[in-house]
C-alpha cells in the first residue's frame, strides 16, 4: 500500500477506451487507478517512483502484448512482486496456460463482471500484503528493527558481485557493545534489549546513505556495509558510530569508561576470483579484536 | 440477413432495464436550428442489446452502463470503415486488432451480435479467409442505433 494515501494503486493497461473506462469507474471507489494503452507505458509506471500495488493487464495490445510485458515485469527484481491479472476475452485453455506461465496471479474473462473483479482484486492485494509482511519479518531484526544477519548476507553476497565485477573497493565495519555480557548481568536483560535498540538506532544514523546498509549480526554485534567508501571515508564513520555510542551516555558500572560504548573493526577489500564474502567478514573481526585488545571504546582499521 | 429475437433468461425485464438506464442520462443535444434530430432508426434485422446481462455484470450500475454506450458510440462510429480499410491494405494484424476491441467493447455494453460478428470476422482473418464484413458492417450500425435510440428515449421531454 502506498504511503501518501490508504487506497491501493491499480494500474490498467487496455487499449479500448471502454474496457479503460469500466474499470476506473468501477474501481474509483474502492482504488486510485492509473492507466496505461501500451506495453512500454506499462513497464515505465510500474517501475517508477509511485508503482502500482496491481496490475490489470489485457493480452491483446499494439507493440508488445501482454504477455510479453509480464515476462518483462517479472524478470524486473523491482516489479517482481507486482500481482498481475490478465483480463482477457481470449480465454481458451493454451491462452489461459501462456498467461500463468509468464508469471500471472489470475485470469478473468471479458466480458468481466465487476463484482467478481473487485473481489479478485481485494483477495490477491490482500495475499500480496501478507506477502510483503512476511517478506519483511524475514529480513527485520524483531528486536532493533534494523536488517538481520540474513539481509546483511544477502546484500554483502550481491554487493561483492558487484564490485568483483567492476573491481571496486567494499568497506565492512563490525561493531560490538563492549562488556555486554555484564551489562546484562548487572542491569538485567529488558535494560540489555533498551541498549541495544538504542545502540541500532544510533547506528542506523550514521548509515544512512543510500546504499549503505547497517545490521544485527548477532548478540550484541552490528555490521555496516558501506556503500562507495574510501578507507578515510570508513574510519571517519567508525569513529563517528563510536562518539555517537558514547554520547548516548548509557551507564554501564561494569565498564571502566563508566558508559556503554563500542569497539569497532573496519576491513576495506577489492573482491578477487579466489576470495569469498566470509573473507572480509574475518578481516573485519580480525579488527574489531584489534580494537578490543587496544582497551575497547576504540576502532582499528 | 434472417431477423433475429433475443429472448432473457432472467426475470429481468428489458421495459424494467430500460427504464433504469433512463434516469441518468443527460438531454440529447438539439442541432442548430433548435430542432430535435429524430432518433435513428433501429431495422427489423436489428438484434437487441442484452442490457440486463450488461447490466448485472456492473452490478446494477445503470449510469455507468449508459457511460459506456456512450463511449461505445463516440469510440467505434466509424470502426466498419476502419476495418475495411485495414482490409482493403492488406494490413491483417491491424485488422484483427481493431476487431478484437470492438468485440470486447460490444461485450461490455451488451451487444451480442456484434461481438459475434467481430469475433466470426477476426477469426477469418486470422485463418486466412476473407471475412464477412457485411454482417459485421450491419450489426455494429444495429448496435450504436440502438445505444442512440436509448439515449434519445432518455432526453426529458
Amino acid at each position: 500500500m502506498t504511503e501518501h494515501s490508504g487506497q491501493a494503486l491499480v494500474l490498467i493497461v487496455d487499449d479500448e477506451p471502454v474496457n479503460v473506462l469500466l474499470l476506473t469507474q468501477g474501481l474509483r471507489d474502492d482504488y486510485r487507478t492509473r492507466t496505461a494503452t501500451d506495453g512500454p507505458s506499462a513497464i515505465t509506471i510500474a517501475r517508477g517512483a509511485d508503482p502500482p500495488n496491481l496490475i490489470l493487464l489485457d493480452v491483446m495490445m499494439p507493440g508488445i502484448d501482454g504477455y510479453e510485458v509480464c515476462r518483462q515485469l517479472k524478470s524486473d527484481a523491482a516489479t517482481r512482486s507486482i500481482p498481475v491479472i490478465f483480463i482477457t476475452s481470449a480465454m481458451d485453455e493454451e491462452a489461459e496456460l501462456r498467461g500463468l506461465t509468464a508469471g500471472a496471479v489470475d485470469y478473468i474473462a471479458k466480458p468481466i463482471n465487476l463484482r467478481i473483479t473487485r473481489a479478485r482484486i481485494r483477495s490477491h492485494l490482500r495475499q500480496k500484503q501478507a506477502q510483503d509482511r512476511l517478506a519483511k519479518l524475514s529480513e527485520e531484526d524483531p528486536l532493533t528493527g534494523i536488517a538481520n544477519r540474513r539481509r546483511f548476507e544477502d546484500v554483502l553476497a550481491r554487493e561483492w558481485r558487484r564490485n568483483l565485477r567492476e573491481q571496486e573497493p567494499l568497506t565492512l565495519l563490525m561493531a560490538d557493545v563492549d562488556l555486554f555480557k555484564q551489562f546484562n548481568d548487572r542491569y538485567g536483560h529488558c535494560a540489555g534489549d533498551a541498549c541495544l535498540k538504542r545502540v541500532a538506532a544510533s547506528l542506523a544514523l550514521v548509515a544512512r546513505r543510500p546504499g549503505d546498509l547497517i545490521a544485527r549480526y548477532g548478540g550484541e554485534e552490528f555490521v555496516a556495509l558501506l556503500a562507495d567508501s574510501t578507507p578515510e571515508g570508513a574510519l571517519q564513520a567508525a569513529e563517528t558510530m563510536r562518539r555517537s555510542i558514547r554520547e548516548l551516555a548509557i551507564p554501564h558500572d561494569a565498564s571502566p569508561h563508566g558508559l556503554v560504548t563500542i569497539s569497532c573493526g573496519v576491513a576495506t577489500l577489492v573482491p578477487a576470483a579466489h576470495t569469498l564474502p566470509a573473507n572480509i567478514i574475518a578481516a573485519a573481526d580480525h579488527k574489531l579484536y584489534a580494537a578490543k585488545a587496544a582497551g575497547r571504546d576504540a576502532v582499528a582499521v | 440477413m434472417a431477423r433475429r429475437t433475443r429472448t432473457f433468461s432472467n426475470s429481468f425485464e428489458r421495459e424494467k432495464a430500460t427504464r433504469v438506464l433512463a434516469a441518468p442520462l443527460p438531454a440529447r443535444r438539439h442541432d442548430e436550428r433548435g430542432v430535435r434530430p429524430e432518433p435513428a432508426v433501429v431495422g427489423d434485422d436489428c438484434s437487441g442489446l442484452d442490457l440486463p446481462g450488461a447490466l448485472e455484470r456492473l452490478g446494477g450500475n445503470a449510469a455507468l452502463l449508459a457511460d459506456l454506450q456512450r463511449r461505445f458510440a463516440a469510440e467505434h462510429a466509424d470502426s466498419a470503415r476502419e476495418i475495411e480499410a485495414f482490409v482493403a491494405a492488406y494490413c491483417p494484424a491491424r485488422a484483427v486488432a481493431a476487431l478484437h476491441r470492438v468485440k470486447g467493447a460490444a461485450r461490455i455494453v451488451g451487444a451480442l451480435a456484434l461481438a459475434e460478428a467481430a469475433e466470426s470476422a477476426e477469426d477469418a482473418i486470422a485463418h486466412g479467409r476473407p471475412p464477412s464484413l457485411d454482417t459485421f458492417r450491419v450489426e455494429l450500425r444495429c448496435a450504436l442505433a440502438q445505444i442512440e435510440n436509448a439515449t434519445f428515449d432518455r432526453a426529458p421531454s
